[in-house]
């Protein structure tokens, strides 16, 4: 059987309550949400409003109905992102670590609307110090946008302080929690997020195709989708109460019985008991490959400060080949090259070659990283 | 005698979430497609049997939900009591 260990592009397996729920929803619902009164779309739209209450609680939302369903948090972050509206001139702080699902609509913007971005460098090790973004706060600063940790080194950033800052500054903060939704605990409030991006086929162990924005109540954003919404039918117009006006046309409804039951297992199983457990697992990945000849580790280097998320090369060897052989000879998944993020990849100092990248979940053992680091022992000697 | 009510909503969001809270508050309440009579945004409305209009309204008031309209109900005829 395969060691899985990129659960930072996908978690796997999922739990057997996830297949079920879906399993269940086509055999016993299977219809349409929002359009309809019969028996089983009475049921599809219970489901649809039990999983926004899910939602809601994971992160600490008092208002479900501020939950948005997306594709994934690529769409979430793009919904925000290109939604808030900017005019020419305004400026985004975000900084040097951020995944292309926040870079390149930036660009975007910094092309079309003219935005000004200023990206704040990271350490080496993808570490930012709150200071340097209150710094280059200006009158024209319209949004903070970070990830809650890289989906390349790992490292957690102080979004707490940062929100603070936003806070005291009155300015709208968005949060890319793809790599920390299920995994770390957050909650919108308490961290002064107004915007909340993630998927939920990650750490919250839902399948692929659902994702999830959360919107703050004074913010405002133009819909990424026009259409249908089984709401206000009599008008041409797209409705202005949400969750409605974000989400037109038929939604992810087996994606979203999945999503459900996954939250539940996360809930059932806590999320600091979850946390506790990756962390341990990552320190002792840590360790052992510290004591290995030949390979070097990037990011923090200490558990406390990242994510289940490892990053790794052996010298004078290419990080393609070692995934190549970690997959042919050893059965090991892992991921290799720039991981949609070539900015972290400069920022660490391991632009254009890359590197191999160990995420680590909730369904690994002591086994697995005994394995792994064994078989890097092995290509590295 | 009792009276027969329906309720409609902005969205479906809110007949989801007043379903929930109208049946931790003891009521039986049942869903219908909205009827024609009454000129409504959502295609789904709750129905239900309650004494009094203000009971009702204590309900929405203490759960911060905005009906849209809470009407009166009698099968082919239908007496608008709110209007919001």
């Amino acid at each position: 059987m395969t060691t899985y260990l990129d659960n930072a592009a996908t978690s796997f397996p999922k739990p057997d309550s996830v297949l079920e729920a879906m399993s269940n929803y086509f055999t016993q619902i299977g219809v349409n949400a929002g359009r309809s009164a019969y028996h089983q779309a009475h049921a599809a739209s219970q489901l649809v409003f039990e999983t926004r209450e899910a939602v809601a609680q994971i992160i600490g939302a008092r208002d479900s109905s501020r939950i948005i369903f997306t594709q994934n948090a690529t769409e979430s972050l793009n919904l925000a992102i290109l939604g808030l509206g900017f005019n020419e001139g305004d400026r985004v702080i975000t900084s040097s670590i951020e995944h292309n699902s926040v870079m390149r609509p930036l660009r975007y913007l910094e092309k079309e609307k003219r935005i000004k971005l200023e990206i704040i460098k990271c350490s080496t090790d993808g570490q930012l110090e709150p200071q340097k973004i209150e710094t280059k706060i200006t009158k024209k600063t319209k949004l903070i946008v970070l990830n809650h940790a890289s989906n390349v080194v790992g490292t957690i950033l102080p979004i707490n302080e940062i929100g603070r800052i936003a806070r005291k500054y009155n300015i709208p903060f968005l949060v890319d929690a793809a790599q920390t939704i299920g995994v770390l605990p957050i909650n919108v409030n308490e961290n002064n997020i107004d915007l909340l991006a993630f998927s939920g086929h990650k750490g919250l162990l839902g399948p692929q195709g659902i994702g999830c924005l959360f919107v703050r109540e004074n913010i405002e954003l133009r819909p990424l989708k026009f259409g249908g919404t089984g709401s206000s039918s009599e008008s041409e117009y797209q409705p202005e109460f949400l969750p409605d006006k974000y989400e037109s046309g038929t939604l992810n409804l087996p994606g979203i019985a999945g999503l459900k039951a996954g939250i539940n297992f996360i809930l059932n199983k806590g999320i600091v008991n979850i946390r506790n457990y990756i962390q341990n697992l990552t320190g002792q990945l840590i360790e052992q490959l510290s004591q290995i000849e030949n390979v070097i580790i990037y990011g923090p280097k200490n558990e406390k400060r990242q994510t289940g998320v490892v990053l790794l090369n052996i010298k004078n060897r290419d990080p393609g080949l070692v995934g190549a052989l970690l997959d042919k000879e050893y059965n090991i998944a892992v991921r290799v090259g720039l991981h949609c993020s070539s900015i972290t990849h400069k920022t660490i100092g391991t632009f254009p070659k890359g590197a191999v990248r160990v995420s680590i979940g909730i369904f690994n053992t002591t086994t697995h990283i005994n394995k792994l680091c064994k078989a890097l022992c092995q290509i590295a000697g | 005698m009792s009276n027969s009510w329906v309720i409609t909503f902005e969205s479906v969001y809110y007949v989801m979430k007043a379903e929930k809270i109208l049946k931790k508050n003891g009521f039986n309440v049942k869903l219908i497609p909205t009827p024609r009579e009454v000129s409504s945004d959502c295609g789904m409305a709750i129905e239900l049997i309650c004494d009094k209009l203000e009971i009702l309204k204590n309900v929405f008031r203490k759960n911060q939900l905005e009906p849209d309209t809470i009407y009166e109900w009698q099968e082919g005829k239908s007496d608008k009591k709110k209007d919001r």
